[in-house]
């Protein structure tokens, strides 16, 4: 089979699970997001080897490889925020900043000096 | 109709000419997650397309992104042993970590005195969209500036990543996966699969506990910030 449709059917069977996830979700009324439950679903079925691994790693490999380019509206939505660029924008970027420092440091240190002390344990 | 397909077309262009420029100047400045925005803005701006207009059309990029978030079971599903031998101290270090975040958040924008919808809105930046968004709708914030915060903290944890990579010499893969999911979620676990299969897969399981370990902290402390701030 050739490349590109070997990746766009393993991605296909990707996007089967999102919608499953997403057809759950809104005819249970649940308040989780539907690509978390296909992401379980997804997950619970390749330990059941209900899903072999060969049959999606190479096109969630490609999509991994291009996926910043979907992040790309989100960003655009900035626009709708113009205050952003000015002294108010970079009060609040300080504020990110230093709050996405301490909440990254603090995570990091945590789980250095816990890893250390179970390999010191072992 | 057809300024709309031609937007669409348009991004996935320019996305790709960035990625060529981006191979000839590598940085994070000049990536195609900040260049592709830039252009796309001053289209929508010079085109009189409003930003609304421009999502509609832009749906399936949305669509996809939540088919990567699903996709992020693979690279779970190939370091399961690792992960789960060390669910404990994931957990731990996450349940510090998205408490230093909301603390961080709102203790900052207290004292910018953006206001108490800011503060609300700034509560769940540091997780993963869809999960932000609705959080921040069911605490009385303001949906679309968490979508900001979100962004903005994703990129703050990437730029920051690699500083602090080298500060606190973290090494190991699980922390420095913890790291980016804790701080830029699911952009943070792009970057972090540079690192390895391991780092990244970190990274993506720490977006999803991160995620709910701020609205379990969130659910607690949201009464005690409103009472103590407003």
């Amino acid at each position: 089979m050739k490349k590109w449709l070997l990746n766009l059917l393993q991605i296909i069977i990707i996007i089967c699970f999102t919608v499953l996830g997403q057809l759950i979700v809104s005819s249970f009324n649940l308040h989780i997001p539907g690509s978390i439950i296909g992401l379980v679903l997804l997950l619970a079925c390749l330990h059941m080897g209900w899903i072999k691994l060969d049959w999606v790693e190479a096109g969630s490999a490609l999509l991994f490889s291009e996926m910043l380019l979907f992040f790309i509206p989100a960003m655009v939505g900035i626009m709708n925020y113009p205050w952003l660029i000015g002294t108010k924008g970079i009060l609040v970027l300080l504020a990110v900043i230093v709050g996405t420092t301490l909440a990254m440091a603090s995570t990091g240190i945590v789980s250095k000096t816990l890893l250390k002390l179970k390999a010191v344990k072992h | 109709m057809f300024l709309k397909l031609f937007s669409v077309v348009m991004t996935i262009f320019v996305y790709l000419m960035a990625k060529k420029v981006n191979k000839k100047l590598p940085g994070l400045l000049f990536s195609p997650i900040i260049i592709t925005p830039i252009v796309m803005i001053i289209f929508l701006l010079m085109a009189r397309l409003p930003y609304e207009e421009y999502v509609n059309a832009t749906s399936l990029f949305n669509m996809m992104l939540n088919v990567v978030t699903v996709a992020f079971a693979i690279p779970l599903y190939r370091n399961w042993n690792v992960l789960a031998s060390n669910w404990r101290i994931i957990l731990f270090s996450l349940m510090i970590g998205s408490l230093v975040a909301i603390v961080a958040g709102v203790l900052t924008s207290y004292f910018l005195g953006m206001g108490l919808h800011s503060e609300i809105s700034i509560i769940p930046r540091s997780i993963t969209m869809p999960i932000a968004v609705n959080l921040s709708e069911s605490f009385g914030g303001i949906p679309t500036l968490t979508a900001v915060f979100v962004m903005l903290t994703s990129f703050a944890g990437v730029y920051l990543g690699p500083k602090l990579i080298k500060l606190f010499s973290f090494k190991h893969p699980l922390v420095i996966g913890m790291m980016y999911g804790m701080g830029a979620n699911v952009l943070g676990a792009t970057k972090a699969f540079e690192s390895g299969d391991l780092a990244g897969s970190s990274a993506t399981l720490s977006t999803i506990v991160g995620a709910l370990m701020t609205v379990v902290w969130a659910f607690i402390l949201t009464p005690v910030i409103l009472t103590y701030l407003s």
